[in-house]
């Protein structure tokens, strides 16, 4: 009997989806500005604050693009070659957000190529 | 006249500074199949640019982006096989050795081979590759396929898993591209 659970423990944790981060509290709050220019002076050492970690971004739509049933959100830094480009997390709500809007938004922290991307992103309410 | 002499000036900047295509949305996708298991993961978020002028390419993308369908999966290639706190991102710098061959201003689907440097988990080792370029009503796209050996790059896969990973990943690429502004 105990074997069986084991078993189907076992079979869950292998096949478990990945987590959605919408209720996940944030490492660290940040606006947009900051964080691409933290990124911008010193890459290594913003990785070391940001890199996978949950970072919840303030800042300004510049534009929602949605390509293959997938939507970004970029955010505004005041560099248009170096944004925030927060790929939102299936089944996340994009709702009613459009370019100019003021908002929050918070997603896993996987870099910086030019722009600082966020994977597995959700609007923050 | 004024108008036409800026005109003149901004051409040539951009003949001078060569033409650049770029993509921020460029897909990598990987797969892996070993006896017990088949290992899948996309990124569609890699950055790539193109000079056609010098038949240059070079792709970066960032290893966290890479999305998989189980958790566990997940974890343990960034944890335990490409390190990704460590080595956050993959690159390749390298060319098409044919560029010769293809004509940017001219629609049409061009076989190419590229070849460069491949950087992956702070190893850097040299690949060719083929894949096809098509330039359609003056757009740009880029397709190819590589597959590379995980040893090679340093990554280890422990002996307790070893028959659910496979030795060799088989990589796709492909991105459209965009004409990148010389002036900003």
């Amino acid at each position: 009997m105990l074997g069986m659970i084991g078993a189907g423990v076992g079979y869950y944790m292998y096949n478990k989806p990945v987590a959605s981060l919408e209720n996940k509290k944030p490492d660290v709050e940040v606006s947009a500005v900051k964080l691409i220019s933290d990124y911008e002076a010193d890459e290594k050492n913003a990785d070391g604050m940001y890199l996978g970690k949950v970072v919840e971004v303030t800042g300004k739509i510049a534009a929602i693009t949605v390509e293959e049933g997938k939507t970004k959100v970029q955010i505004e830094t005041g560099n248009p070659m170096s944004m925030i480009i927060c790929e939102l997390e299936e089944g996340s709500e994009a709702g009613s957000i459009k370019a100019g809007d003021e908002i929050k938004i918070k997603g896993m922290c996987s870099g910086y190529l030019s722009d600082v991307i966020l994977v597995q992103a959700s609007l923050v309410n | 006249m004024r108008s036409t002499v800026i005109i003149v000036l901004l051409l040539s900047t951009q003949l001078v500074f060569g033409q650049k295509y770029y993509s921020k949305t460029g897909k990598i996708s990987f797969h892996s199949e070993a006896s017990m298991e088949k290992i899948e993961a996309t990124n569609s978020s890699a950055s790539t640019v193109i000079d056609v002028a010098t038949g240059s390419i070079e792709w970066a993308v960032l290893i966290q982006g890479f999305k998989f369908e189980k958790s566990l999966m997940q974890d343990h290639f960034n944890e335990n096989y490409m390190e990704s706190t460590t080595y956050p991102k993959a690159k390749f710098k390298g060319k098409i050795d044919n560029a010769a061959s293809v004509n940017f201003s001219k629609d049409g689907v061009y076989n190419v081979t590229v070849s460069g440097q491949l950087e992956m988990h702070g190893v850097t080792k040299p690949v060719t590759t083929q894949g096809t370029i098509t330039v359609k009503g003056g757009a740009i796209s880029a397709k190819s396929k590589l597959t590379v050996l995980i040893a090679d790059y340093g990554i280890e896969i422990p002996k307790l898993v070893e028959d659910n990973i496979a030795k060799s990943v088989d990589i796709s690429i492909m991105a459209d591209y965009q004409l990148m502004n010389a002036l900003p």
